[in-house]
């Protein structure tokens, strides 16, 4: 075991509460070679990052770690040292990132002094050395300007730049081993392949060894020598990166593996057809969204054009994706269709009239055919609230129910289907998956029965299986109930998947605008092609053919003076 | 920073311009005509007429108010019906004690609530814990001028330690000994309060991922907690600290009458029950530039520990 840098063995943690023990990682063994890069790749509640805490002894009072468990690290054993042992450990010999860059920074303290802290715990460094330190760490994780940068609050940073200096604030003292725990899935995905490529480039020049941990099969394809699978605590299975791809060994794996979006499937026959009828016109429009814009003042002069002018229409029973990275605008360009936001100018046409110039009544009649499903399905759910009076609130408001009998009736039907169990009605939001909440989220925008459903973000919060069952979901619900769906998101794949046509959003624009297949197989917008080329590929022996982009901040893409154009039959890109 | 002080000096002024408004109208509204009071109850109609007309009471209510108002701007808050002196003389003349009461309350209060707060939050459902909360609770709960009174009854009288009456008959600061108990009485309130808010503060705090994040870095816990942890805690106990202030002023009013402080809050019951309104007037006037003057500086200080606030 000495040549291994760490060596994790039966590893067994249970947490207290109250008076009972729960175990949540059972029998868990790995090792790390010098200089490997390891995965651990799980869905939520698999036990990885507690895991990665133990490494770090990192895990709260009410944690209790087996005695048959062994951790070394360094031919050092982790699980007899005392807290100030670990403390010359922690940040010196094994770093942490953690996962959302927004949150992991201390807001009150400046950037530099968080990194060179690190130094002067472990070193004996002056305050000058340190701060020179920093500095040179700043610019080896590719922070800009950074003697200016040095004295800036973290809130100053975008949250690519966040994460670099908490990746920054971890190699600090030129650790042994890295503990990355979800490093870039708080990110966008061309921040992501930036990110990525940081670490991997870090290991090469420093030869630390690193412990990815990710729900991402994408992400571990082509960082990682070695997996290992986690689920409800235990390792199910472990190898080297090919053998789990090319020949997984456990049905968990495979489905895992499975449950992956596959960005060259064809489109159904059905959604074909869709489009044959949207572009020959025998397909009936719902909305018609001419120049909508919606801008936001920042203090007194400036404003913020969110979306800034932009046209397209809706069919009937498609579904039209609208993708883009934070602060494209998409959000708002679905709130602000249905006067979440008002409308700085432009027209919503539905019906043959203008939405944005509806009377309150007119408006409560409109808000039975337009339903919106929010991202996060826990805070959008009233936590004191049961299902029956989060999903019968809709049909209270519209009057859709009679009597308190036939209220219930309607809940329970809406319950069964979105695929709960009726028995759910009596049970509060806390008691439930994020995928039930989302089904519970998805059956309260169903109960005023209406035509047009904006999804916001309705995946990002759910495991990629979970995922997979909403979106089944949500084809089953269109295509019995004749749905339209905006669906906003960005997740490329599922955006794939779900969506008829997809439009792409730039700094408040669309700048392509087409059906999924073609803008897949054929993206010719410079954003849509970066963002296409910096999804991870699921595919250890996949090499990049087109990164540059992905990778490369300094391709400028201005928006400048150009409008949407049909480039050809059907394909509207910014020229 | 200098900008943001003048801009936030600016606001003020609307602020200001209500408090006269309100401090004018009370004079409107309150039952009792002064000038039969300035001229006595046996004064005949000529008298009161010539009383009305020299406290302007025949003006329209516009003209009293602009009148009123300039006055305010020159330092003239007019005359004490009882005294004849200048309001601003008296009133001035009685700040110090109560500001200076005020201010090492408002210490009391930090030191102690922080301390306890903090150590509650670290030693989170311990005894410890419990028994400051509940000593938090108490101190919250009991009215100071029972806790005035019954510190007086017991050290005072009691043991003969401290001289509780008196701390500014003659003139002249203080001495310490006078000080402690009108001090402990008007911080007892502020120190719980402060307490249970740094209390849950801090453990909303230590739960954030950059807590995680020092501990990570191999910050010792001491260092976490003192470093990392109270300075994004004390954000919202900053707040708290301007409005306690606030109230210790209105809570001088009951410390001072206890204890027999000449300060202003003594003045202006005093001279309530003498109905002499131009004091009361001017008291309350005084308050509430001290008020706002207080949460300027609250902002101010906000603002340099949190400077992701922008208050454009």
């Amino acid at each position: 075991m000495q040549d291994k840098l760490l060596h994790v063995e039966n590893l067994n943690i249970s947490f207290s509460t109250g008076d009972t023990l729960l175990e949540v990682v059972s029998d868990v063994s790995f090792d790390i070679d010098h200089g490997q890069t390891i995965g651990i790749v799980g869905e939520s509640g698999s036990g990885k990052s507690v895991s990665a805490r133990a490494i770090m002894q990192l895990l709260g009072n009410n944690a209790v770690v087996g005695s048959e468990s062994i951790i070394t690290f360094n031919g050092e054993d982790i699980l007899s040292k005392s807290e100030k042992e670990m403390r010359k450990i922690r940040g010196n010999d094994i770093g942490m990132i953690f996962q959302d860059p927004m949150t992991s920074l201390n807001p009150t303290m400046k950037v530099g002094k968080q990194i060179s802290e690190t130094i002067r715990i472990h070193e004996n460094a002056s305050k000058k050395e340190a701060a020179a330190r920093a500095k040179e760490i700043m610019r080896l994780v590719g922070i800009p300007n950074v003697d200016e940068r040095f004295d800036q609050y973290p809130f100053e940073f975008s949250g690519g730049m966040r994460q670099r200096i908490i990746i920054a604030i971890a190699l600090a003292c030129s650790p042994k081993l890295l503990i990355a725990d979800e490093p870039t899935t708080a990110l966008d995905v061309t921040i992501q392949a930036q990110i990525l490529d940081l670490i991997k480039d870090i290991q090469e020049k420093t030869g630390t060894s690193i412990l990815l941990i990710t729900h991402d099969f994408g992400v571990v394809a082509n960082m990682c020598e070695k997996i290992v699978v986690m689920n409800q605590g235990r390792v199910v299975e472990s190898g080297t990166t090919s053998e789990i791809f090319t020949s997984p060994k456990e049905e968990y794996t495979k489905k895992l593996l499975a449950s992956i979006p596959n960005l060259h499937e064809e489109k159904s026959p059905e959604s074909k057809e869709k489009l044959v009828q949207i572009y020959s016109g025998t397909r009936e429009k719902l909305l018609e969204v001419n120049k909508l814009a919606k801008h936001f003042p920042i203090g007194r002069k400036n404003t913020l054009k969110a979306v800034d002018s932009i046209s397209f229409d809706i069919y009937k029973g498609e579904t039209l994706g609208l993708v883009g990275e934070s602060g494209s605008g998409k959000s708002t360009t679905g709130r602000t269709l249905l006067r979440l936001h008002e409308a700085t100018s432009g027209e919503t046409i539905f019906e043959g009239s203008d939405l944005n110039t509806f009377k309150k009544k007119q408006m409560k009649e409109m808000r039975k055919k337009v339903q919106f499903v929010f991202q996060d399905p826990y805070s959008s759910l009233n936590p004191r609230k049961t299902v029956e009076d989060i999903i019968g609130e809709a049909l209270d408001i519209h009057k859709l129910a009679a009597n308190k009998k036939l209220r219930r009736e309607r809940v329970e039907e809406l319950l069964t289907l979105v695929g709960l169990d009726t028995s759910f009605a009596k049970r509060f939001p806390h008691e439930f998956s994020g995928g039930q909440r989302q089904r519970i989220g998805i059956a309260r925008a169903l109960a005023v029965e209406p035509e047009f459903i904006v999804l916001d973000e309705p995946l990002s919060a759910l495991d990629a299986s979970v995922q997979l069952t909403i979106v089944d979901l949500l084809e089953e619900l269109q295509r019995k109930l004749n749905l339209t769906y905006l669906f906003i998101a960005h997740d490329l794949a599922t955006v794939k998947k779900l969506s008829d046509r997809v439009a792409v959003m730039y700094k408040g624009q669309i700048v392509e605008l087409t059906d999924s297949e073609e803008l897949f197989t054929n993206p010719m917008h410079n954003y849509t092609r970066k963002l296409l080329s910096a999804i991870p590929v699921p595919d250890p022996h996949y090499t990049a053919t087109d990164a540059s982009f992905a990778h490369d901040d300094s391709v400028e893409i201005s928006l400048e003076g150009q409008t949407l154009q049909e480039v050809k039959a059907n394909h509207w890109v910014m020229q | 920073m200098l900008k943001f002080l003048g801009r936030r000096l600016i606001q003020t002024i609307p602020v200001l311009i209500g408090v006269t408004v309100l401090t004018f109208s009370m004079m409107l509204l309150i039952p009792g005509d002064p000038a039969q009071i300035m001229a006595g109850e046996s004064a005949s109609p000529a008298q009161l007429e010539a009383a009305r007309e020299r406290l302007g009471l025949n003006d329209p209510v516009p003209v009293q108010y602009y009148n009123y108002v300039s006055g305010v701007v020159r330092g003239d808050l007019g005359n004490s019906i009882r005294s004849g002196r200048a309001v601003s003389t008296e009133v001035f003349g009685r700040m110090a004690p109560t500001v200076e009461l005020a201010f090492y309350s408002t210490l009391l209060s930090v030191f102690i609530g922080l301390t306890a707060g903090v150590v509650s939050a670290v030693r989170r459902y311990t005894f410890i814990d419990s028994a400051l909360m509940f000593g938090a609770l108490f101190g919250l709960s009991m009215p100071n001028f029972w806790l005035g009174l019954m510190l007086i009854q017991w050290l005072v009288i009691g043991t003969g330690w401290f001289q509780g009456f008196g701390w500014f008959q003659a003139s002249g600061w203080g001495t310490p000994q006078q000080m402690i108990l009108p001090v402990i009485t008007l911080g007892t309130a502020g120190s719980a309060i402060i307490a249970r808010m740094t209390r849950s503060s801090m453990l909303e705090v230590i739960e954030q991922d950059y807590i995680q994040t020092a501990r990570a870095k191999g910050v010792s816990e001491k260092k976490v907690i003192y470093k990392h942890a109270l300075r994004n805690a004390m954000v919202p106990v900053v707040t708290v600290v301007g409005l306690q202030f606030g109230s210790l002023l209105g809570g001088a009013v009951i410390t001072e009458t206890v204890f027999a402080i000449n300060g202003l809050g003594r003045l202006i019951i005093n001279s309530i029950r003498a109905r002499d309104f131009p004091v009361v007037q001017g008291g309350v006037l005084v308050f509430a530039f001290l008020f706002v003057f207080v949460n300027i500086m609250v902002d101010v200080i906000y603002r340099l520990l949190n400077k992701r606030i922008d208050l454009n």
